[in-house]
């Protein structure tokens, strides 16, 4: 029983951590998907771009506030790209994105100097909660389980951050435009919104907030690697449409859009709690993105309204 | 007010021209109603379409009157299919903040919707008489009827002004087949619509099929045919016709 509970408590500890990590890439996705009906296959490209930026820039000694900040930048830089090329050269929305996330492999590999990979062991901002990770288990005695308190607590946090700002924006008066633009962009023009200037700032927020998740899992997980976008937007996915699902099964309104981003989050920690009950479970790490797939199809299959989903591809 | 000269608009389509507009002419005078009846491919939306800016005419000139001299008129162009202007999942309040914004800039640090602009949406659509509406101003705008639909778009291009800074009513409204979509009940609601913002001053061009919806509400009904106007009935010669099928005496072609 101790063993069961201890097992239960350490897949809710790493699910929780990991999806809290992630969740710039869901607020990506709500941004993108949602809201633009931007269907961005870019993000791919632009997660590993912030982990690639974030890492070089920790081991050159630029500090992690900087380090993040340059991510954010380059994200914001790779989303403005995928929009030029969607509103000036009139690329259709999934080669625009398609086009910028072969780009960015390349700019990925270059970052890291020509290496697949490098190591991002100091100064990361996980590590005062790091820190602080130690101390909660030792005060409250929790022998061989090493539980991640303070780094979720870090991990919130930011993620709360992120979540409030990106709220906050499509609340204001620029959001509601925004909205108006991704959902009727010829409405919109005749109400007098430039289109293309919306699609700019709002795919250049949506990939700068994939480019902060990529920095901070690559100081969670100590590397950052030019492979590890591989799925990452099928989990962005997930945990959209399981959110809205848990949601809607519950009763709670969907109606506002902080209720999107959360329904967003709620959705991402719970499909990376499942996952990571999965691979206690002894599945193969492997198998990770299959399980993704299988995931995402599940979710589908199974929703309560069988419409096809909000958004269109 | 409006002075429409020798307009022609026409399109080319696989090596062929298709003429929309054959020299028409057609005089507005500010603050009347001008009923605009012809059958499909008359011209009709050709013509609204370069009124509001849409389209530019192949030849001819658009006069408006000195007060607009030098500037481009406001004109509001509500189009027979109403989804065009409207963002389904939106909220009903979103739109009249949209509608609010049109010509000045959403800026980024300032909230969208706030209880003080939800209060001044609430008394604006409850003295217009849209207390249906009102009530709804939470829901998405895809929660309320087609005909609700139709009538909050209607009161947008044409009440919307009184929410801007500006307050500048626009010079000319076109309305589409406005009561395409709306049952006896909104049509009647949409016609004393219509009639309070005449009052009002409002000028407008009304596309219709439907004589018995326009006969007391115009000053004016111009019969398009081939892109030209066949024939003008004003108010006095609407009240000698006893039906309405005397009243459009252009042929379908």
């Amino acid at each position: 029983m101790t063993n069961l509970m201890q097992a239960i408590t350490g897949v809710l500890d790493l699910g929780l951590l990991q999806g809290l990590v992630f969740a710039g890439v869901a607020l990506s996705v709500v941004l993108s998907l949602l809201v633009l009906n931007f269907p961005d296959l870019s993000i791919e490209g632009t997660f590993p771009l912030g982990a690639s930026i974030a890492g070089v820039a920790m081991s050159y000694g630029w500090g992690s506030t900087i380090a993040f900040f340059a991510a954010l930048l380059a994200g914001a830089l790779s989303g403005l790209l995928t929009a030029v090329l969607h509103t000036k050269l009139r690329m259709s929305k999934l080669l625009s994105g398609i086009c910028t996330g072969t780009i960015l492999y390349t700019m990925n590999l270059w970052i890291l100097g020509g290496k697949g990979n490098v190591a991002v062991m100091d100064g990361t901002y996980l590590a005062p909660f790091e820190r602080m990770d130690a101390a909660l288990n030792s005060a409250f005695h929790t022998g061989t389980m090493y539980l991640h308190l303070g780094s979720i607590l870090g991990c919130l946090i930011l993620a709360w951050l992120l979540k409030v700002l990106i709220d906050r924006t499509l609340q204001s008066e620029f959001g509601v435009a925004l909205r108006c633009v991704g959902q009727n962009e010829e409405g919109a023009k005749i109400r007098g919104r430039n289109a293309d200037r919306y699609k700019l700032v709002g795919l250049a927020m949506a990939n700068a907030a994939a480019s902060c998740a990529g920095a901070l899992a690559a100081q969670y997980q100590g590397y950052a690697d030019v492979n590890m976008g591989v799925g990452i937007l099928v989990v962005g996915l997930v945990a959209v449409v399981l959110g809205q699902e848990i949601f809607a099964r519950i009763g709670w309104s969907l109606s506002s859009m902080t209720a999107l981003t959360r329904s967003a989050l709620v959705g991402l920690v719970t499909y990376e709690i499942v996952i990571a009950g999965v691979l206690r479970a002894g599945v193969p790490p492997t198998a990770l993105r299959l399980l993704t797939g299988v995931a995402l199809i599940i979710v589908v299959a199974f929703r309560q309204k069988r419409e096809p989903l909000s958004f269109a591809w | 007010m409006l002075r429409i000269a020798q307009i022609t608009k026409k399109f080319e389509a696989n090596g062929t021209t298709v003429e929309a507009l054959r020299g028409l002419d057609l005089t507005v005078k500010r603050g009347s109603i001008v009923a605009v009846m012809g059958p499909n491919g008359s011209g009709k939306s050709t013509l609204f379409r370069i009124l509001d800016g849409q389209l530019e005419p192949t030849s001819g000139e658009i006069v408006w009157d000195e007060a607009r001299k030098g500037g481009r008129a406001s004109v509001a162009h509500v189009p027979q299919e109403t989804r065009t202007l409207n963002f389904p999942e939106m909220l009903v309040e979103d739109h009249l903040l949209i509608a609010e914004l049109q010509g000045a800039p959403a800026r980024i640090w300032r909230r969208g919707i706030t209880p003080a602009r939800r209060m001044r949406y609430r008394e604006l659509l409850g003295r217009a008489g849209l207390g249906e509406i009102a009530a709804a101003l939470c829901r998405p705008v895809k929660t309320l009827s087609v005909g609700l639909q139709q009538i909050l778009t209607i009161f947008l291009a044409a009440e919307a002004h009184q929410l801007r800074e500006d307050g500048l009513r626009p010079d000319l409204l076109l309305l589409d087949e406005p009561t395409s979509a709306l049952d006896m009940k909104n049509t009647e609601f949409c016609a004393s619509l219509l009639r309070r913002l005449h009052e009002e001053g409002h000028t407008m061009l009304i596309a219709t099929h439907h004589m018995d919806f326009v006969a007391s509400l115009v000053d004016r009904i111009c019969i398009l045919g081939n892109g030209v106007i066949k024939q003008e009935i004003d108010r006095d010669q609407l009240k000698m016709f006893p039906t309405i099928s005397q009243a459009d005496p252009v042929p379908y072609h």
